[in-house]
């Protein structure tokens, strides 16, 4: 019976280890992507000017009609 | 048939537009559609890649090693004039030869150009749709606006006004 509850323990013990790796890991990537997407929006937002004006400021836009 | 608009997209494909139907062709490929069985047309700018572009052209162009190899190649030359021996030949010569060469990378920098917006402009068909690269910039985007013009006049919705 104590073999049983040994590797309970030890089974129980890899379980909570590999959950909390889990959640480290799951942090890890989850902070590293919202700082690469927040890193793309500041830079969109600084190169606001030049975007819009290679957008819109073209004989493309100038030629549309939208009825 | 008369062509009512054509274009060449940035990947050889001319496309062509006549009352009836569409035809798409490029060395080697032909295809010809009927106009009814177009559902509409669709343009996409990809901002993401032109906003990285921009990035690292901005980083390249605003690098300031050059600046300071010619800072470097400047005091090099001021120490050397002011040396003995050796030193008054190989440390101007030294800067000298710094100055050129941050010279020639700021000239490599001036000459990058900048980015240029990828624009995409689909046709729905039927069959699937097809996609076409261009640039709004290019002097073809006058005629690819012309062309998407002429096959949103043939779009009509169920009860025509």
């Amino acid at each position: 019976m104590s073999r049983f509850w040994s590797i309970f323990r030890n089974t129980a013990y890899f379980r909570i280890s590999w959950s909390i790796q889990d959640s480290l890991i799951r942090f890890v990537r989850s902070s590293q992507r919202k700082v690469e997407i927040q890193k793309e929006r500041d830079s969109i937002r600084r190169n606001s000017e030049e975007i819009i004006k290679a957008v819109y400021d073209n004989d493309f836009e100038r030629s549309r009609s939208r009825k | 048939m008369e062509k009512i608009a054509e274009f060449t997209d940035n990947e050889g494909f001319t496309v062509s537009l006549t009352s009836e139907k569409i035809f798409i062709a490029a060395i080697g490929q032909e295809e010809t559609f009927a106009l009814r069985s177009v559902s509409g047309v669709g343009l996409f700018d990809d901002i993401a890649k032109y906003n990285r572009d921009l990035e690292d052209f901005k980083g390249f162009t605003n690098n300031p090693v050059p600046y300071a190899i010619i800072a470097i190649g400047v005091l090099c030359f001021i120490l050397g004039m002011n040396g003995e021996g050796a030193d008054l030949v190989v440390m101007p010569l030294l800067g000298l030869v710094l100055v050129v060469i941050g010279l020639l990378i700021r000239l490599g920098q001036k000459k990058k150009r900048p980015p240029v917006l990828d624009s995409y402009f689909t046709l729905m068909l039927s069959g699937g749709d097809r996609r076409f690269k261009f640039s709004k910039s290019e002097g073809n985007s006058r005629d690819i606006a012309n062309f998407i013009n002429k096959v949103e006049d043939t779009l009509t919705a169920y009860v025509s006004k």
